[in-house]
């Protein structure tokens, strides 16, 4: 297929699953509450901890700010077809999709695309609310440059993160069954990405490691562009790693998904 | 037929009635132990995952205490008393409860509930009780070990008294959650699906990794009167560190009994409203 059908292609599938994603919008309010409730606890928690005297690397505005925005980023930048694909090979429906021109990989990633769509106009007010509530100690006073950049480094942050899903749903071409590495992988990735702590919080001697993990780029470095007034150097040398990181996952996604079909056999493949 | 002929009758004394029960949750329980011979594989994963998930709960305590001696009255050691309640209860819950609730859309919306309806036992007990995961008691097993070491940590040797105490709030706590988590599946009889609510409902479990005292005075009463999560983790913690009031202990109990009652209400509602989807 040409770069403009496969556009065509996109743009029609992103139609039909916004379509059906208007099916289950009472069940996208509630999965938004569990994007913002996870960051809300957080921040009490840790606003707890400083009321109580500790004495924290970063203060009470960073870690305000960033709980705030974690939600929206970590939506933005989520993937979870992992376990579908596996499924699909696994149960052999993939045979259905080789028939077409197009890839199920282009569904997947329309599917993902449309619904983050049809998340973020559920999720804005919860977030909005949730930013007021703490209004006094959120800082979000960024210049333009800096959100360009956030934007920049959500996108490839969500190309690493769909890769990724790529590579591990692949694994069902020689697994049977990867929920339990699936689950695994998204606890791990929980910690490495900043979802549970903000890294700015690990130990001394952890910092290295977790400046140049895969993970970060994911979700903690967009959101440490905005609240951690990173220095210009570090934002350039952390984009550098990004799209490294990037290229690296979609070229391995690729590898590991032709790879998979030319090993693909099924009840009716 | 002599058999049949010379079986006593079903409906006999309420003693009967309760073996009868113990005796279905027994072959339950003996069938779950089979299911998981049978799928070894997921017993393990089960096993690592809830190893990973226990060793990921300590890192935000470990971190937040490494800025801080004590947090509102509570140390460290306390904390990981409370992590190691909170692993054991949802061990707890996702063995005995988890699995039944989830069912309950596709007993409702798929008409599968007709089945269990003909059967001779107390519909909603067996609804809550038929599907049990063996696997889980490692977990539950994991949690009060980490409980143990965090009780180690505190210095503090429980006595008999504190530790009736922790035992009657946290199985209290257990009746309490495992009310709240039925009610919301019982949903099912008017919505189409619940098993996002469910999964909301789980998240908000989490907040009981934390002392209740950690949250304002608004989510204290939310997680102490609507989701009961301070029932399960927080009071037990502060029995087995320290003692609590009997008073507590006493309330824990009664609120347990008027949520059992509650939801058998609840049930009698929403099974007066469910139309078979299969015939």
């Amino acid at each position: 297929m040409t770069y403009p059908e496969i556009g065509r292609l996109l743009r029609r599938m992103i139609a039909i699953n916004m379509s059906m994603s208007l099916a289950y919008r009472g069940d996208f309010v509630f999965f938004m509450l569990s994007v913002v409730l996870g960051p809300l606890l957080s921040v009490l928690i840790w606003q707890a901890a400083i009321a109580s005297g500790a004495d924290l690397p970063v203060d009470s505005t960073y870690l305000t700010s960033y709980f705030v925005l974690l939600g929206v980023v970590s939506m933005l930048t989520s993937s979870w077809l992992s376990t579908f694909l596996a499924g699909e090979i696994r149960d052999g429906r993939l045979s259905v999709w080789l028939a077409r021109p197009g890839s199920y990989l282009y569904e997947m990633a329309a599917n993902n695309i449309a619904e983050k769509a049809f998340k973020l106009v559920v999720l804005m007010p919860m977030v909005l609310i949730f930013g007021f509530w703490f209004r006094d100690s959120v800082d979000l006073s960024a210049p333009a440059w800096r959100w360009s950049v956030v934007g920049v480094s959500i996108g490839m942050g969500a190309g690493i993160a769909f890769s990724l899903d790529v590579i591990e749903g692949s694994l069902g071409f020689w697994l049977e069954d990867i929920d339990g590495l699936a689950r695994a992988r998204a606890l791990l990735v929980m910690v490495l990405a900043g979802q549970l702590v903000p890294l700015a919080l690990m130990p001394d001697w952890a910092q290295g490691f977790m400046t140049v993990q895969p993970f970060r780029y994911i979700l903690s470095f967009p959101l440490e562009v905005i609240v951690g007034d990173l220095p210009r150097r570090e934002i350039a040398m952390g984009l550098a790693l990004q799209v490294t990181y990037t290229a690296l996952f979609i070229l391995g996604a690729r590898w590991i998904w032709a790879r998979g079909k030319r090993s693909y056999s099924a009840v009716g493949a | 037929m002599n058999d049949l002929a010379t079986r006593e009758p079903l409906d006999g004394s309420p003693w009967t009635a309760v073996t009868r029960h113990a005796r279905l949750w027994r072959a339950c329980f003996t069938l779950g132990l089979v299911r998981e011979a049978q799928f070894r594989a997921n017993a393990i994963t089960t096993v690592v995952l809830g190893l990973i998930q226990i060793g990921i709960g300590l890192i935000p305590i470990l971190l937040l205490f490494s800025f801080t001696g004590e947090v509102r009255g509570w140390s460290q050691a306390d904390v990981i008393v409370l992590l190691g309640l909170h692993g054991a209860m949802t061990g707890l819950l996702a063995m005995l409860v988890g699995r039944n609730m989830w069912a309950m859309t596709d007993y409702v919306i798929k008409g599968e509930l007709d089945l269990l309806l003909i059967r001779p036992v107390n519909i909603q007990f067996h609804v809550a009780t038929r599907w049990i995961r063996p696997d889980q008691a490692f977990n539950v097993a994991t949690g009060i070990i980490v409980a143990g070491v965090g009780i180690a940590r505190t210095g503090t040797v429980p006595g008999p008294i504190e530790i009736t105490q922790a035992t009657v709030v946290f199985l209290s706590g257990f009746v309490l959650l495992a009310c709240a988590w039925s009610a919301l599946a019982y949903l099912a009889f008017w919505m189409h699906s619940v098993w996002t609510i469910i999964m909301f409902f789980q998240d908000v479990m989490q907040a009981g990794r934390y002392p209740v005292t950690f949250f304002p005075s608004a989510m204290r009463v939310l997680f102490t009167a609507i989701v009961p999560l301070a029932f399960a983790t927080t009071f037990p913690a502060q029995a087995v560190t320290g003692g609590i009031s009997w008073w507590l202990v006493a309330a824990s109990v009664a609120f347990a009994i008027v949520a059992v009652a509650l939801l058998r209400l609840l049930w009698n509602h929403a099974i007066r409203r469910y139309s078979s989807a299969s015939s």
